[in-house]
């Protein structure tokens, strides 16, 4: 049971969020905003965190889009990860979603719980990491709403003023439409953490992959894309692309650091493999 | 119509699958009080202080119980285990105070407000580092312990908590004769029990002295007995109720929650207080299955027959030694694996470490133990170049020789394992030497493993039955076994029905267990229930037959031995036509005018093990169990070798079950051995950090088989009815388990060309090995 008591808020609109946010704030107590909640209850199970209200977010309208709209395919922050891959709006964003924790767990977690968490993974950001210059995401707090470039709202974990959350990711249309992968290595199970998840494009003839789990949070390297775009064969190239990542490659309960690079390097050969056919 | 060998649906089934069976957490009792623990967050120190004071004046709060409240050692064996840890911790995890708080938020808060002052010791992590001479010393005062239930050899001084030995013929003449020889080194981790109910406790102690308990126990006699003999209270005046439990596997076989929640009650004047472990707390706190690390030598000659075997096994009992001592001496009895060796050296040490003590797990010592030697075996097969299956066909122990304790084996007693590996050769449908390759980086292997197993349980375990009966005629029976899954109920319910040839609609067993009304049955533990129960039952029913035939008697007015019983009443064998039916004599027949006589019908019976005997310190001969079960197990995997990931394509089992007598619920007993096996083999494993920190306290790093990840299961049997057992049946509620692990990583090592010595066999373990090879 989580052994302290809090309120629950349920925001139905961005300002009322922001608002009740600022009251409790000003009233001397902790409040966090809440979308599926499932690392927020686990850690409070365990008392690993406080507060003393959630503002849940996740039924505000702009939270919930899950369109095409002009151009681009907007993403609500409070969708949940099986109907992203449901709607299958975006096919890699729904595969590299459709392998965080378990079925039922992704019912509830949200697209922007997945990015807000603790957990380092933040599997959802690979594909939008991929199109940083083509992604934007929404935000809102007590000074409005903010529209934000992917590149400076996220780098490994989401850039956010104290009291903001967000609202929407929107990635252009064309981001679709590439040649695209993501693949997780775990220890053994189907369902567990990763041992790393890569997304992987190929625009025209470049190719762009964003880890996750590889080393402490996401990231992605003009280094590592220009080694994996260059004319060299797969192995070769994924065998480059690895030894960029110098010393900070994970070594946990699920792998080893030398287990991870060697997988990490089969898999990006494969990966271009596939994507190169 | 027999219900031996129909498919009888388990008496709780329904309950269960509709959600409305109630396990001992699930009811909750207005003004009731919680307890909750504050544990250890080291493995190996010394308390300089615990601070309770802010903790004290918390809301809700009314008791604080710490080591220094308590003067107790607790112990099976040996006792060497404080409830609360007293001066020192020898685990993380060890509990070290109780908070008893008006609420189960109250206790959680409090319990972490206790701030405990430590002195880092240095840490003990594995069984071979225990047993260096310059190892940190757990326990200081092992020469002063308690001896509880002998035989145990602590070895004062050091962290030897005991050592069985044995000895078998001639070792000199064992190696003389061997032309070929393999020695094998094995580590094996502790590992969960995982089950889906964690362990809790409710105790109040009333002002008429008595006190009542409920708990998640295997071992409802055994609570009754410690609590009696731990705080000097009559053994009447405690009873201990036992409801289903939600999975068991030996974990519920230990006495822990209810000593402490004994200890909270008593703390706010015997209010009933409630002790349930959160899952971390089930994990890193309540026991583990051991591990153990092991060498292994063994000799035969060119054309395969064992000669020799030489085997230490170094078993990592944790903090505190638990059931380990008996498990220990229960890997002894049958460390040769169930071949005929005529020479054999094994010595089996209990060591304390700085891990999560031990306690039984399904099998009692005879998975690890079996994953050793029939790795050891698969090493002579190589060696010899012979094909796995055929070297154990070569060496399978044969009625007429004798057990590694010595015990003179008969059909009756072993059962027919030549058929069982004769069976698995056709199942298995390709040589298990052989290796297939299917793709440019994949291969396909089949690991074979054979298993036996007797109970190890103490010379007088005893079982009691009860049959009373409904006026219309139908029983009620109570047992002393506790239901956590294993169908010993509806098992006992089928015998009984069988004997008094009726329907088993019409027998009602008693599913919960009071110690006050039922009758007593050792633990529910070694997969004797069938055995013993079955026989307390049949006693029971034969008493009940021969009340009931002598009343018809007078009724029928002729001898008892005119008469039988079936169907519910009682007939005349020659004219069945004459005969008195059960509801009218169950509870004294009644003449037409008004007189009675007779009287209720209430049919008792009881089994004691017979004919067993302690292993002799010296040379550990002895007998340790009724009898043996014997089996061959298969694992089929398909691997890549390129980085070590593989799939569980089959597994087998054919087992000499004696006879049938549910055969569904022996299959699902076995299959469901037969997936713990596998994820013991692949991926389950208790892990601790540098500083032996339990790192694995949730199912998200704990991890165990999932749905889907299921292979093809066969399972098929063997029937060679064991005689003194009822209707011929043998035990098999743990075998399904304990040659799987051995069998995944024979076929493992195979397909990846290593030597898989370790678990569990993970993917990294197996590429590690497979560089390893080619460096």
């Amino acid at each position: 049971m989580i052994p302290f008591s809090f309120e629950y808020h349920r925001a139905d609109s961005l300002e009322e969020a922001a608002l009740v946010y600022q009251q409790i704030q000003a009233s001397g107590q902790k409040p966090i905003y809440y979308g599926g909640g499932t690392e927020i209850l686990t850690m409070a199970r365990l008392a690993q965190i406080h507060f003393d209200a959630v503002i849940d977010i996740k039924q505000i309208p702009q939270c919930q889009r899950l369109e095409r709209a002009d151009d681009a395919i907007v993403f609500g922050a409070g969708v949940s990860l099986d109907r992203i891959g449901q709607a299958n709006l975006w096919p890699l964003l729904s595969q590299a979603g459709a392998r965080v924790a378990d079925h039922s767990v992704r019912c509830k977690i949200t697209l922007g719980g997945n990015l807000a968490g603790t957990l380092p993974y933040r599997e959802v950001a690979l594909p939008f990491m991929l199109f940083s210059s083509d992604a934007h995401g929404l935000v809102f707090g007590p000074g409005g709403s903010r529209d934000v470039p992917f590149k400076e709202l996220f780098n490994g974990q989401l850039n956010l003023r104290p009291g903001e959350f967000l609202v929407e990711l929107r990635v252009a249309q064309f981001a679709a439409e590439v040649p695209a992968l993501s693949v997780k290595k775990t220890r053994l199970d189907w369902v567990d953490y990763p041992l790393f998840t890569v997304a992987m494009v190929r625009v025209n003839s470049e190719i762009r992959v964003a880890f996750s789990g590889v080393t402490g949070c996401p990231f992605i390297s003009d280094a590592i894309n220009r080694t994996l775009s260059a004319a060299a064969s797969w192995d070769d190239r994924a065998q480059s692309a690895v030894a960029h990542i110098s010393d900070s490659v994970v070594d946990d309960l699920h792998g080893s650091a030398k287990y991870r690079r060697f997988l990490l390097t089969r898999t990006l050969a494969d990966m271009l493999a596939k994507i190169e056919e | 119509m027999s219900t031996i060998g129909q498919s009888v649906r388990r008496t709780e089934a329904p309950n269960k699958v509709t959600g409305r069976a109630k396990y001992n957490a699930d009811t909750h009792v207005p003004g009731t009080l919680w307890a909750h623990l504050a544990v250890s967050s080291e493995a190996h120190a010394k308390i300089l202080g615990i601070d309770r004071d802010n903790a004290m004046t918390m809301a809700g709060v009314k008791a604080i119980v710490t080591g220094d409240d308590v003067s107790l050692l607790c112990g099976e064996v040996l006792e060497d285990r404080p409830p609360l840890a007293k001066s020192k911790v020898r685990y993380y995890g060890e509990p070290i105070a109780l908070v008893v708080a008006t609420g189960e938020a109250e206790a959680i808060l409090a319990a972490l407000a206790i701030q405990v002052d430590y002195q880092k010791l240095p840490v003990v992590h594995t069984p071979l580092e225990a047993m260096s001479s310059d190892a940190p010393l757990i326990h200081e005062d092992l020469g002063h312990y308690v001896i509880a239930q002998p035989p145990i050899s602590p070895q004062p001084g050091t962290n030897i908590a005991d050592v069985v030995k044995l000895r078998k013929g001639d070792m000199n003449v064992g190696w003389k004769s061997s032309a070929v020889s393999i020695e094998g080194n094995f580590t094996l981790p502790s590992i969960d029990h995982a089950a889906m109910e964690t362990r809790s406790a409710k105790v109040e102690i009333l002002h008429d002295g008595r006190v009542i308990v409920h708990t998640t126990t295997q071992a409802p006699f055994e609570v009754q007995k410690l609590l009696s003999q731990y705080f000097g209270i009559k053994q009447g005046k405690v009873i201990v109720n036992a409801p289903l439990v939600g999975g068991a596997f030996g974990g519920k076989a230990t006495v822990q929650l209810e000593i402490l929640a004994y200890l909270a009650s008593k703390a706010v004047g015997g209010r009933l207080v409630q002790l349930v472990n959160s899952r971390e707390q089930d994990f890193k706190t309540s026991p583990v299955g051991t591990g153990l690390q092991a060498k292994i030598k063994l000799g035969a000659t060119r054309q395969g027959k064992l000669t020799a075997a030489e085997l230490t096994f170094w078993v990592d009992v944790g903090a505190y030694t638990d059931s380990s001592p008996r498990m220990a001496r229960a890997i002894t009895s049958d460390c040769t694996g169930p071949y005929r060796v005529d020479h054999v050296h094994c010595d089996t040490y209990c060591l304390y470490t700085n891990h999560t003590y031990a306690t039984a797990y399904r099998g009692f010592g005879h998975m690890p133990m079996t994953f050793c030697i029939e790795r050891a075996m698969d090493k002579l097969a190589n060696a010899l170049s012979i094909d796995p299956l055929q070297l154990r066909r070569l060496n399978a122990i044969q009625p007429g020789q004798t057990t590694p304790t010595g015990v003179t084996l008969n059909l009756s007693r072993l059962g027919n394992l030549d058929a069982c590996i004769d069976r698995m050769n056709d199942l298995v449908t390709k040589p298990p030497g052989q290796v297939t390759r299917v793709a440019p980086h994949r291969v396909r292997a089949t690991g074979v493993s054979c298993f036996w197993k007797t109970s190890s349980s103490p010379p007088d375990a005893s079982s009691g039955a009860i049959i009373t009966f409904n006026q219309e005629g139908s029983m009620n029976l109570s047992t002393g076994t506790v239901e956590f899954g294993a169908g010993t109920k509806t098992t006992s319910a089928q015998i009984l029905a069988e004997r008094m040839d009726m329907s088993i609609e019409d027998i009602h067993v008693h599913t919960h267990i009071n110690t006050k009304v039922d009758p007593e049955h050792w633990k529910t533990v070694a997969s004797l229930s069938t055995f013993m129960v079955g026989r307390a039952v049949l006693d029971a029913a034969d008493d009940a037959i021969s009340q009931l035939k002598s009343l018809a008697a007078v009724v029928l007015r002729c001898a008892p031995t005119d008469l039988a019983v079936g169907q519910g009443r009682v007939f005349i064998k020659d004219d069945p036509t004459m005969n008195v039916a059960f509801k009218d004599i169950v509870h004294g027949y009644q003449y037409p005018e008004g007189n009675a006589i007779g009287g209720q019908v209430i049919g008792r019976g009881t089994y004691i093990v017979r004919h067993l005997s302690p292993l002799n310190p010296d040379d550990g001969q002895g007998r340790p169990g009724p009898a043996w079960t014997v089996g061959c197990q298969a694992v089929e995997v398909e691997l890549d070798t390129s980085d070590g990931t593989y799939e569980i394509l089959r597994a087998m089992t054919v087992v000499d079950i004696g006879r049938l007598i549910n055969p569904k619920g022996a299959l699902g007993m076995v299959m469901g051995g037969m997936c713990q096996g596998l994820g013991y083999g692949s991926r389950e494993a208790v892990r601790y950090d540098a500083l032996g920190r339990l790192v694995t306290d949730q199912f998200r790093t704990y991890r165990t088989m999932r749905m889907g990840e299921q292979p093809n299961y066969q399972v098929d049997f063997i029937e060679t009815p064991q005689i003194d057992a009822p209707y011929g049946a043998r035990a098999v509620g743990e075998h399904g388990v304990l040659a799987i692990p051995s069998a995944l990583a024979n076929a493992l090592a195979r397909a990846a060309g290593v030597e898989i010595d370790s678990l569990p066999a993970t993917p990294e373990a197996i590429w590690r090995l497979g560089t390893e090879v080619q460096a």
